[in-house]
């Protein structure tokens, strides 16, 4: 066994990849250089562009638009983050409600395929900024298609941060990831905050590494963890270390507002005390003194606090649109999920009236052998065809009776089946139910039927005999009993030459052409259950069969009985073929 | 001589981004990479052809295999065999690379029974021999970057017109 020819131009992709830690930094990193190519080939003209049939020429455009696009989104989505959270919550809502005024154009299939794979992406991608995957795709809808398509990218780390919950959960901004950390904690308990294991965040906050020691850095001795800095700023405040952790963490509200106040406090003696001394005319006073320094320090650990108790409001906000938004998400869903529900049962319904009818008119077309002569075998289409109309005739007139009583008496899916389950047979005393005027009483009756053997049991004493007998059919019913359904039929007649090789024996010098006509019904080339209420259509079938050459045959052979098969071509009214 | 992906951003960034997509998206990614390779490919491998012989042996079985770390453009792949029974992939080698030529007298003997000698000049069918090759090699070596390139590109653009929503 030899091996074809095999070419590989490009290696060692296993290796990058175990290279690069985090895939989708890595691909930010690079992903513009995909841009740059697409302007390349444009501006030399060399073979990509021309290989591409001016495909990178598209691409490279197409990357302008959606940089653009993404710049616009970004734009939206700042605007939304400075305002207060609320004012992001009623963005999300207005765009929400945007998206539902267009709501033809929202469900158009593009749209919404777009939409469900920005969704899917949620799981898998770990790209996507964690806690706030729901609220993104969410406020997207509010963006409309656009804002779809612009989720999708997001999911494969082509975008920047794009909405409000996206923003607020920007990753760069470690405060605001923590905030959304603690907002995504304060979900799960129910929205209750103290329930949110603190005890292991703070062991977890407190040895989290604050600084690297660097190589240059040789007056730090060692990595600097939360738990050396509150222990720092608990020494410069005179707070002691338990409160101080705890307000820095941002875990515990309460402390964090105590040393707050105690730092204010003391910020407030200082100013003061250095106000004195310049007025007692010291003009240097709080200037890189003891005083000034202490100033300074104590400034620093208030602004350190402030952003804490910010970080800590964020996280509320962040929470309550969380849990907005996840469950607009769900209430979506389950809405989605009705549809497609009633959608399949509208289909099965239909299919189930279909095929009720046509078992009739399917027993009709096999019914041929009704029409041959049991003793002469002669055959009769004539009769054959027109039964076949008359049952078509039945079957529509039935179904037009049963849909007209559906109609009539708001007759549930149920109902309606149940009466069509009866078959075409049933039509004529179908008809002259209704002629008779007894329709509301057939119609009372049936839905005692078929909702009644509950009924009946349920009314029924305990330990008596229960004789039922009730149509409970569960099938579903129509809802639309038309239907396109085009359906073909082979058409092969067989004519019996035996009386024409009679003849033909009497006559045999003379040459001669057989003319057989026949008319059959076009339903079996073409038929609709759509057609059920119109005319039915005939189209006239000729077969021409040449006997000249049985003439031949039999002048040799005259005493053998023959067969001669002949095949009709049928074509319909516009002269097409049949088959 | 392969180039290694690390050394190229736009490799870089095919190959992370299709490390990055889900599998669904990922598929359709090679998928359009593997029909623009394929076209491109074959059409190089045509225009080096001069008999139908080499069409049916190297160019007919042409494809293009994307992996989502790699692609391989291959020819005379396959494994049927053609109407005389020559199977591409076994015997691709005269074809593409030519093969010796030589004469060689053998007596045959007439229908009235006469033996007479016939010199025929064997492997006339084939090109001269060249080491380097007449079609899949030169077109290999001559539009590989140009191949690597369309792969790029075709990720890309399908990257956008994910992106875009299609």
């Amino acid at each position: 066994m030899g091996k074809p020819i095999e070419f590989t131009f490009i290696g060692n992709a296993r290796k990058l990849i175990k290279e690069t830690g985090d895939i989708k930094e890595g691909f930010e990193d690079v992903k513009d250089s995909l841009k740059d190519l697409g302007k390349e080939g444009d501006n030399t003209g060399d073979d990509i562009a021309k290989g591409l049939d001016q495909g990178a020429d598209k691409a490279g455009r197409s990357i302008d638009d959606l940089e653009d696009e993404f710049r616009e989104m970004e734009r939206k989505g700042k605007a939304a983050a400075d305002d207060t959270g609320d004012a992001i919550g009623k963005k999300i809502k207005a765009g929400t409600e945007k998206a539902e005024e267009g709501l033809d154009e929202f469900k158009s299939e593009a749209n919404s395929t777009a939409k469900e794979s920005a969704a899917s992406f949620d799981g898998s991608a770990e790209s996507i900024v964690d806690s706030f995957q729901e609220i993104a795709a969410n406020a997207f809808a509010g963006f409309g298609p656009a804002g779809a398509a612009a989720g999708l990218a997001l999911a494969l780390g082509l975008g920047a941060a794009i909405t409000a919950g996206q923003a607020a959960a920007d990753a760069i901004n470690e405060a605001k990831e923590r905030s959304g950390e603690l907002a995504q904690e304060i979900v799960e308990a129910g929205g209750d905050i103290a329930q949110v294991d603190i005890a292991s965040k703070l062991r977890e906050w407190g040895v989290a590494i604050k600084d690297n020691r660097e190589f240059w850095e040789l007056w730090q001795d060692s990595a600097y963890s939360n738990m050396d800095k509150a222990a720092e700023k608990a020494e410069a405040t005179g707070t002691d270390f338990k409160t101080m952790f705890r307000a820095l963490s941002g875990y515990d509200a309460g402390a964090t507002d105590r040393v707050l106040e105690s730092v204010g406090e003391q910020i407030g003696d200082l100013e003061e005390k250095i106000r004195d001394a310049r007025a007692a005319g010291n003009v240097f006073a709080g200037i890189q003194d003891e005083d000034g320094m202490a100033l300074d320090s104590l400034r620093g650990i208030r602004r350190e606090l402030t952003g804490v108790k910010d970080e800590r409001g964020d996280a509320a906000k962040a929470a309550e649109l969380l849990q907005e938004a996840t469950e607009e998400e769900t209430a979506a869903a389950e809405a989605n999920a009705a549809a497609e529900q009633a959608a399949s049962d509208a289909t099965a319904a239909r299919n189930s009236a279909i095929s009720a009818l046509q078992s009739g008119l399917d027993a009709a077309v096999g019914a041929y052998g009704e029409f041959t002569n049991a003793e002469s075998g002669a055959t009769d289409p004539g009769k054959y065809i027109a039964a076949m109309q008359a049952r078509i005739d039945a079957t529509s007139g039935f179904a037009g009776n049963v849909s007209r009583l559906a109609d009539e008496f708001g007759l549930s899916q149920a109902e309606t089946q149940a009466i069509l389950d009866q078959g075409v047979d049933f039509g004529p005393m179908l008809q002259s139910i209704m002629d008779s005027g007894l329709a509301p009483e057939f119609v009372a009756q049936i839905q005692r039927a078929v909702g009644g053997g509950q009924e009946l049991l349920d009314g029924t004493p305990l330990g008596a005999t229960v004789d039922v007998t009730a149509e409970v059919t569960p099938a579903e019913s129509a809802l639309s009993i038309l239907s396109t359904k085009p359906r073909d039929s082979k058409v092969k007649a067989k004519a019996e030459t035996d009386a024409a090789d009679a003849q033909l024996k009497s006559t045999a010098d003379k040459p001669r052409t057989a003319r057989i006509t026949a008319v059959a019904d076009t339903f079996l080339a073409s038929f609709t259950l759509g057609l059920l209420t119109s005319v039915p259509r005939t189209a006239r079938v000729t077969a021409v069969a040449s006997t000249g050459d049985a003439d031949a045959a039999l002048d040799r052979l005259a005493s053998r009985r023959r067969t001669t098969t002949i095949v009709a071509r049928v074509v319909d009214r516009e002269g097409k073929a049949v088959n | 001589m392969v180039i290694d992906v690390r050394d190229s951003p736009e490799l870089r960034a095919v190959i992370l981004s299709l490390k990055l997509a889900d599998s669904e998206v990922r598929k359709t990614m090679t998928a359009a990479a593997r029909s623009v390779l394929r076209e491109a490919w074959q059409s190089e491998l045509r225009q080096r052809t001069l008999t139908r012989l080499e069409n049916r042996v190297i160019v007919d079985s042409a494809r293009a295999r994307v992996s989502s770390q790699s692609f391989t453009l291959t020819a005379a792949s396959s494994r049927r065999k053609l109407s005389g029974g020559l199977v591409p992939a076994d015997d691709w080698a005269s074809v593409e690379l030519g093969a010796k030529w030589f004469r060689r007298t053998y007596t045959v003997t007439s229908r009235k029974g006469n033996p007479y000698k016939v010199t025929k000049l064997a492997n006339r069918q084939f090109r001269p021999r060249r080491s380097k090759g007449y079609v899949a090699f030169p077109a290999a070596g001559k539009t590989g970057q140009r191949m690597v390139a369309l792969y790029v590109s075709a990720i890309a653009r399908r990257l956008h017109e994910i992106s875009e929503g299609k």
